[in-house]
């Protein structure tokens, strides 16, 4: 079993310290440790060091945006001791809350995002299981106009031999965009199980969510969503070099019960089976290369008898839709890595969609991180 | 035969791992072996040096306004067992079933059915026994918006071999077909590409046969178009490989014959273009390379008849050169390739840092 744990971590050897850009360049694999992993799976806290990570982006985030990524953030990771880890995180903006209020900014009022989060994580290794907690934290109120927002939540793991247990709650995710416009998503639940073998990683991922907006009192949205997926990634490294690919059903489901304050009752559903592969390669001393497709193949059916906004949900264009089979997501990225000593500036090169190297487009999302 | 086999396998050891950009900047010489002659010759998995992932950059078709290839994103792994390969591409559109093929305006497809490929699926599987390879290639895509009853559909089959001094490659189409609702059908003819070479005393023979077709119907399901394409193209070309260089230049004999039943239309062409490259090693980490293309005025005729009157007719035609230049850089197993943006249109003869690499790809060999 130790050979086990040994052989996953050392799998994760090139560059396992890295960035938003690192995670996009390799389509968001779940067998992915990265410090920006340790928010959807916090038992990742228990593979880092000590480091210092800053995340290009804005401070006031978009309503319009749904993207984690689009947003300025740091995080710290300090070791205790040789078994527990501590990561403080300032703006990071968290999925379990920011997706059901985008849902509802689109389908009604504009609801503010996370104002100044703050997530604490801690993780402690274990001889035989290992354990991390977290908690996170935002707050804002604005007293003559009403607008305010407030999330806490917490998120809890445990890994026990090749088994990996995690789970994200929110505790409170509210929101007011004037004194009488309100959002209440408390209740996000997303619960994982992972088994580790030697090259590969099997996962199953369950998420519910919910949103509520009322005005003056009145019901103007109410929309549950549940989503399955289940899947399978391998990795194998060679050379500095790690080639993966993955494969995954996704299963969603949406409930719509108010829209536009009227009954809805009526449902958005979809089944995807989305492949993907890719490569991280060490190809200079301080150069690393990244890139990967994802694309679905075979299965790509949705049915949405709300009409949801286009980009809620995949294939929505904002009118009722039935696809048998859907249109092209394939998503290609490129992303590069520059490592000087302890320092590494990560970024997504632009030419993923543009095709073009220039001073024009060149490197987005770029983050920066610092080992001590 | 053995110094036919080390001609053979010359030609192709410069960065024979490539991408769509070396295969573009190289003039789309028929005696290049690339991870992106594999879409036309399968076989050519075998001669690529071994396992690999090739990425290239670009947007997605969602069925909305098409992007044309080369300017779409998509990736294909290749990994062996034993003497076999296996193949699985993401996102490749091809020619048959794509706006830059058979779907396109230059074949005069109606703006409402030029469509490219949606979520195309290609599977690949070759043998490989003493000197020949075999492979062939499954093609894939399906699209069906049942509220505004759009369809989209392909399936094809490639076949190739390649042994040391001949290659041989045949590509059927056999489903393509774009539905709009309460616009009409696009349905694609049986397509049939071949092509295929021949290795002797240093000059590369080479042969192409294209037959394609389409039709269109209206909502009422009234044949308002009827397309027949056929286009031949017999070539002979050589390289001379020295110093970490490889020069190559050939001449081609390319007609084309198409015709549209229902308004009556012929178009038919002759022309003899040759093509002039070259690509070289500038340094253990840099690849350059460039091509010149362009019709001889010697054989350039092209006429146009529209119900018997001719509509348009040159010979010789109008100037058609053009130049290709791009760089490969090398970074141990990984390669990233571009064509020089100072090729392109819009930023024509400039390299500056607005105006650099374009149609980016990379390539990891295992």
């Amino acid at each position: 079993m130790k050979n086990i744990l040994l052989l996953f971590s050392l799998l994760f050897a090139v560059q396992a310290y890295a960035t938003k850009a690192r995670v996009l360049a390799l389509a968001n694999s779940p067998q992915l440790i990265d410090e920006q992993s340790i928010f959807a799976n916090i038992n990742h806290i228990n593979s880092l060091g000590n480091f210092v990570s800053l995340e290009s982006g804005l401070t006031a985030v978009s309503s319009t945006t749904t993207n984690t990524t689009s947003h300025a953030e740091g995080l710290v990771g300090v070791k205790l001791n040789a078994d527990d880890t501590l990561v403080v995180a300032l703006g990071h903006q968290d999925e379990a809350v920011i997706d059901s209020r985008h849902l509802a900014s689109q389908l009604g009022s504009d609801f503010l995002r996370q104002e100044n989060p703050v997530y604490v994580l801690w993780g402690h290794k274990g001889e035989l299981n290992s354990y991390g907690v977290g908690y996170f934290y935002s707050n804002y109120e604005d007293k003559l106009t009403g607008a305010s927002e407030s999330s806490s939540g917490l998120n809890l793991g445990l890994t026990m031999g090749a088994w990996r247990y995690y789970a994200v709650y929110t505790l409170v995710n509210s929101a007011a965009a004037a004194a009488n416009t309100r959002f209440d998503g408390a209740g996000y639940l997303a619960a994982n199980i992972d088994y580790s073998g030697d090259t590969n990683l099997f996962y199953l991922r369950l998420i519910r969510s919910s949103e509520k907006a009322s005005t003056s009192g009145v019901e103007s949205s109410s929309n549950t969503v549940q989503v399955v997926r289940l899947g399978l990634t391998d990795s194998t490294p060679k050379d500095s070099s790690t080639f993966f690919w993955g494969g995954e059903v996704v299963s969603t489901t949406v409930d719509c019960r108010v829209l536009a304050s009227l009954d809805c009752n009526q449902k958005y559903t979809s089944t995807l089976l989305p492949i993907w592969f890719g490569l991280e390669a060490q190809a200079t001393s301080w150069l690393v290369l990244r890139g990967s497709v994802k694309q679905s193949i075979l299965v790509n059916q949705s049915k949405d008898a709300v009409g949801y906004p286009a980009g809620s949900f995949t294939n929505t264009n904002g009118a009722l839709s039935e696809y048998a089979a859907g249109p092209g997501n394939t998503v290609v990225a490129i992303g590069a890595g520059f490592t000087l000593q302890r320092l590494t500036i990560d970024g997504l090169l632009k030419a993923s969609t543009t095709q073009n190297v220039n001073s024009t487009d060149f490197l987005s999302q770029l983050g920066l991180k610092y080992l001590f | 035969m053995k110094k036919l086999l080390v001609i053979a396998i010359a030609l192709t050891a410069i960065n024979a791992q490539a991408t769509r950009a070396r295969v573009t900047a190289l003039a789309n010489s028929p005696h290049l072996i690339d991870t992106a002659t594999v879409y036309n010759n399968p076989a050519d998995v075998h001669w690529l040096g071994g396992d690999y992932v090739n990425i290239e950059t670009g947007a997605t078709d969602t069925f909305g306004t098409p992007v044309t290839s080369p300017a779409n994103g998509e990736g294909m792994v290749v990994r062996g067992m034993g003497d076999a390969k296996l193949g699985l591409s993401l996102g490749h559109q091809s020619s048959n079933a794509s706006v830059a093929g058979l779907r396109g305006a230059a074949a005069g497809v109606p703006a409402a059915f030029q469509k490219n490929q949606q979520n195309p699926l290609e599977l690949t599987y070759g043998m490989k026994s003493g000197e020949m390879g075999w492979a062939g290639t499954l093609v894939y895509s399906n699209y069906n918006d049942k509220v505004a009853s759009n369809k989209e559909s392909s399936l094809g089959v490639r076949l190739g071999a390649r042994a040391g001094n001949w290659d041989a490659a045949l590509r059927l189409g056999l489903t393509n077909t774009v539905e709009i609702g309460g616009t009409g059908k696009y349905t694609g003819t049986l397509g049939i590409g071949a092509n295929g070479g021949y290795m002797w005393d240093q000059i590369y023979f080479n042969g192409a046969l294209s037959l394609t077709g389409y039709k269109t119907e209206n909502a009422a399901g009234t044949e308002t178009a009827k397309f027949d394409n056929q286009t031949i193209r017999l070539g002979a070309m050589t390289t001379v490989k020295k110093d970490g260089s490889e020069f190559f230049y050939g001449v081609s004999l390319l007609q084309s014959n198409s015709k549209e039943t229902v308004s009556d239309t012929k178009v038919t062409s002759l022309g003899l273009p040759v093509f002039i490259g070259v690509e070289a090693d500038a340094a253990s980490w840099l690849t350059l390379r460039g091509s010149v293309t362009q019709t001889t005025q010697l054989l350039h005729n092209s006429k146009t008849e529209v119900a018997g009157v001719t509509g348009a007719e040159t010979a010789p035609g109008t100037g058609d050169t053009v130049v290709a230049t791009g760089a490969g850089l090398k970074f141990n197993k990984v390669t990233v390739d571009g064509t020089l943006q100072a090729s392109t249109a819009g930023t024509s003869q400039q390299l500056n840092g607005n105006s650099l690499l374009t149609q980016l790809g990379m390539t990891y060999m295992f």
